[in-house]
């Protein structure tokens, strides 16, 4: 028989396979039946004097209640009960439960400090022990993170940690021998109704002897990866406590994850809320190397009582200082544009780069053509209508869609009407080029084909509705999606090879990743299809529905939505690598400038974000609502807001 | 070897062995290829599963067959069969949805089939040339190139994996340490597991490898590549890479499932 396998049964503790046919894993059924014999009914008298009033927990093969102390009869005296059964027919099962058990009699019994109950008696009764404890009025940490809306407030955990850090201080220095807990994990720290800390069931804790190796025990995701080799240090408790304060922050539970990985999940990436003080102590805390955590409790401590000393003295950034409002989370430096250019209407959609000009059509019905160096307006056409697309360029000509339903052909030059080809309704996506063919959608429910040279129609091919996306040119295959909700896949000739229909409407243009089409509808699920058969592959969710272009950067999607989160995808498997909330919704598309993520969004700022975690580098706030997608290049960004302005950054 | 007029249906495998030390076959598996073929060509599917089982032998054979007969009726009730109805366009669920579902679904077969019992799990769903896997535990799957390559589709959810990811230990040492059998997930232990899941195109100069760890925690990967390689038949290559696994002592229950996509010209 091996430990782990009984250790499993008993602490719900990582996996172990048999590994020999003499290893046999206990049986679980005879087991399940001692727990069953193990509860103790209400108005049970133990010992003549413990009346049970109720059960308040069970695990294995133990049961605790809650009981009044008869011994005092002129007052309600409450005690806990922990009672533990061991019927069992194995013998090395009952040797190792009763050790244990009263390995926690004894550590109990010798120690004294407020944040550990005390032990009032010890006894064995038959094939049961019964340890006499002080009563805990409260909730363990469980209970409350389960039971909290929302994020539990920064100040309130630290104040905890704080204890928590005295108490294993306190064991940690405990003579002749330090104990190591080995167990902190929120189930095992109850508060009380003043909002004091108590270190409860110290089943599993253990005397210190250096350099000892002992069972692996604990529980996973809450172990420090040296427990799982048996060793038992004061840093071990600190990793626990570490992943204890990650899940108070977080709400996203150690033992749901793969073992190890805190750093794969910064707690800001979670919940943005966290002080970055606060999120250092948490990544120490949960070093993977021993040595690179706190050494001791008391240092940990003493950070903790840093942070809540310094944070009354913390600024809010949303004072209304410009430089303080166009800075990042923690105001490292102020960014401001180096040109803005202003039209006569608003700006919606998303600018054109070409040797060294910048096209973008305004609402006030013009697509200008700018110095991108100056802002200096070089010239501008005016078409009938709002341009909301943005356009397109080949061999020395500019193409943009209108709403007076024309798709127009200016020169590059001079900004003067080369053609212009009429569809049946407002043109709101924005064309795409391949072998002098340009295709573009039309509210008129075609797709068109139209010659880049002539202006004539190649071919048009209807649809259910509108088409405002923007046609993603792949291996001679047309990709497109419409306000019916309808994805399709046509040939170059306009036949269609496949389709597929969602629920609500796909205003977002496709990316191709390997072989899947990636594209957000407002439905509020990021597709993957497979581009051959339109099959979906993956989904993923937001809150709310999305028409923002995904955008793939190594492996990842990054995309925004109309719940205000700017996400960051896998592409692997659909999960959320991390997310970052803005005060208004992502209309637009990201764009990616070596490490970093640009984007707009309604609530007026132009964010930019580290790529790798999501993190504020630098926001920028205009006068109106960003809906379009800022362009970039060399070192130049461009982005066009409600407030009828182009912006131009260097980055 | 493409031509036009060719269908491409897949053609499987497998072998299974109880293992020279143990007593009773703790792995389950589910192997089925099948296809339309109509006017408009031919729509192969195939779905393999493997699973290993543990818990004590009741519980650990109870688990993975448990787990098996779930996971192949929820994905032939998901996929196969509007696949095979044509109606994969109006299938409003996804095939990562599919796959995570019918892992769900293993997961309570085992809790009420099995309780106590444990067992990984792979899927492996080939609709057309897309291969979609759900893999939970450290059984494994890979494609093994005809060129004499092979890629490793999955990752063990063991401890000993994990530490040699962070770079604790090396793959050598990983053969040797006591812990190495440890998983930190497992079908039947909570039931809030998820499952790694992945799709990838399964290209006709590759074969596909399910297995339990009774083979690749005793027959090396190029020893497995060779077998294949040198053996006649999918099937021979099954029984030679059992064979092999049992030379080696046998340590534990062995289960291969061997797929390749083959051309009908017509």
């Amino acid at each position: 028989m091996d430990i782990a396998s009984i250790l499993f049964e008993h602490y719900n503790l990582i996996i172990q396979k048999e590994s020999t046919t003499e290893t046999k894993i206990i049986d679980k059924g005879d087991k399940n039946q001692g727990a069953n014999q193990t509860r103790l009914f209400p108005g049970t008298l133990l010992e003549g004097r413990y009346l049970i009033q109720s059960m308040v927990g069970r695990g294995g093969m133990a049961g605790v209640y809650c009981a009044r102390d008869m011994h005092f009869p002129n007052t309600i005296k409450l005690v806990a009960v922990k009672e533990m059964l061991f019927q069992t027919d194995d013998s090395f099962v009952r040797d190792t439960v009763i050790q244990n058990f009263e390995r926690e009699a004894n550590i109990l019994g010798g120690l004294s400090h407020h944040s550990i109950p005390h032990i009032a008696d010890y006894f064995t009764r038959g094939d049961r022990s019964y340890l006499i404890m002080e009563y805990i009025q409260g909730k363990d940490l469980e209970k409350i993170i389960d039971e909290t809306p929302g994020y539990l407030p920064e100040e309130k955990i630290i104040g905890w940690a704080i204890e928590i850090c005295e108490v294993l201080d306190y064991l940690h220095n405990f003579k002749p021998k330090p104990i190591i807990y080995r167990d902190v994990k929120p189930s095992n720290i109850m508060i009380d109704t003043n909002n004091h800390v108590f270190l409860i069931d110290f089943g599993i804790a253990k005397v210190f002897v250096l350099g000892a190796k002992g069972t692996m025990i604990g529980t996973e995701g809450f172990s420090p990866p040296e427990q799982y080799r048996g060793e038992a240090t004061p840093s071990a408790d600190i990793y626990s406590l570490g992943a204890t304060l990650h899940y108070l922050m977080t709400k996203v539970d150690p033992r749901e994850q793969a073992p190890f990985t805190f750093h794969e999940r910064k707690v800001k990436n979670i919940n943005p809320a966290i002080s970055d003080a606060f999120e250092q102590v948490i990544e120490k805390a949960v070093k993977y190397k021993p040595d690179e955590r706190y050494h001791t409790a008391l240092d940990m401590e003493e950070d903790l009582k840093k942070i809540l000393n310094i944070k009354s003295g913390l600024t809010n950034d949303s004072n209304s200082d410009e430089d303080s409002k166009n800075k990042t989370g923690g105001g490292i430096f102020a960014v401001r544009p180096v040109w803005v250019f202003a039209c006569e209407d608003e700006i919606r959609n998303s600018p054109l780069y070409h040797n060294d000009m910048v096209y973008i059509g305004s609402y006030d019905r013009n697509l200008y053509a700018l110095d991108a160096n100056s802002g200096k307006m070089l010239w501008k056409s005016p078409t009938e209508a709002g341009i909301t697309t943005k356009p397109a360029i080949f061999e020395h000509s500019i193409y943009v869609g209108s709403e007076d339903n024309n798709l127009y052909a200016l020169s590059e030059r001079t900004g003067g009407i080369e053609w212009k080809y009429a569809t049946g309704d407002a043109i709101r996506s924005s064309p795409r080029i391949t072998n002098k063919i340009i295709y573009i959608g039309s509210d008129d429910g075609y797709l068109h084909a139209v010659s880049s040279s002539s202006g004539h129609a190649l071919w048009k091919t209807e649809t259910s509705g509108p088409i405002r996306s923007t046609v993603l040119i792949e291996d001679d295959r047309l990709y497109f999606g419409g306000e019916e909700g309808e994805f399709y896949c046509m040939e170059l000739s306009g036949d269609i090879k496949w389709r597929n229909k969602m629920k609500r409407a796909i205003t977002s243009s496709a990316t191709i990743y390997q072989e899947e089409v990636i594209f957000s509808s407002l439905e509020g699920f990021l597709y993957a299809l497979d581009k051959n058969s339109g099959w979906v592959i993956w989904r993923f969710r937001m809150q709310k529905g999305s028409i923002s272009t995904p955008l793939i950067v190594k492996d990842y999607v990054y995309v925004g939505s109309a719940d205000g989160n700017l996400y960051c995808v896998d592409t692997y498997r659909p999960v959320e690598k991390w997310k970052f909330k803005t005060e208004g919704q992502i209309a637009g598309s990201p764009a990616v400038y070596e490490n970093y993520i640009y984007f707009g969004a309604t609530d007026g700022y132009l964010y930019c974000l580290d790529s790798s975690n999501g993190r504020l580098v630098w926001k920028y706030q205009t006068n109106g609502p960003i809906t379009g997608t800022p362009t970039l290049f060399s070192h130049m960004l461009y982005i066009g807001s409600i407030d009828h302005k182009l912006y131009a950054f260097k980055v | 070897m493409n031509n036009e007029n060719a269908i491409i249906y897949y053609d499987a495998a497998f072998a299974q062995s109880v293992g020279r030390q143990r007593e009773h076959n703790e792995d389950s598996v589910y192997v089925s290829t099948g296809i339309t073929c109509d006017h408009n060509g031919g729509e192969p599917y195939g779905l393999f599963i493997v699973a290993d089982g543990m818990g004590g032998y009741i519980s650990g054979e109870t688990a993975s067959s448990a787990a098996t007969h779930a996971a192949a009726t929820s994905l032939i009730k998901s996929m196969i069969l509007p696949y095979v109805g044509e109606s994969m366009e109006e299938n409003n669920i996804s095939l990562h949805e599919a796959l995570d579902k019918s892992v769900k679904d293993a997961q309570k077969s085992v809790s009420s089939n099995a309780p106590g019992g444990g067992t990984t799990i792979i899927a492996a769903l080939l609709l057309k040339n897309q291969l979609t896997l759900a893999h939970i535990g450290d059984s494994r799957a890979y494609f093994i190139g005809k060129d004499g390559s092979i890629v490793y589709l999955t990752k063990d959810h063991s401890l000993i994996q994990k530490m040699i990811d962070i770079g604790e230990i090396t793959e050598d040492e990983a053969n040797s340490h006591p812990n190495r059998n440890y998983l930190y997930k497992a079908i039947g232990q909570d039931p809030s597991v998820s499952a790694d899941i992945v799709t990838h195109v399964f290209r006709n100069d590759s074969r596909l490898l399910l297995c339990t760890d009774g083979l690749w925690s005793v027959v090396n990967e190029k020893k497995m590549i060779k077998i294949i390689a040198k053996a006649g038949s999918l099937q021979a290559a099954c029984d030679q890479l059992v064979n092999e696994a049992n030379k080696a002592g046998g340590p534990d229950n062995i289960s291969v499932i061997l797929v390749e996509s083959r051309e009908n010209s017509l």
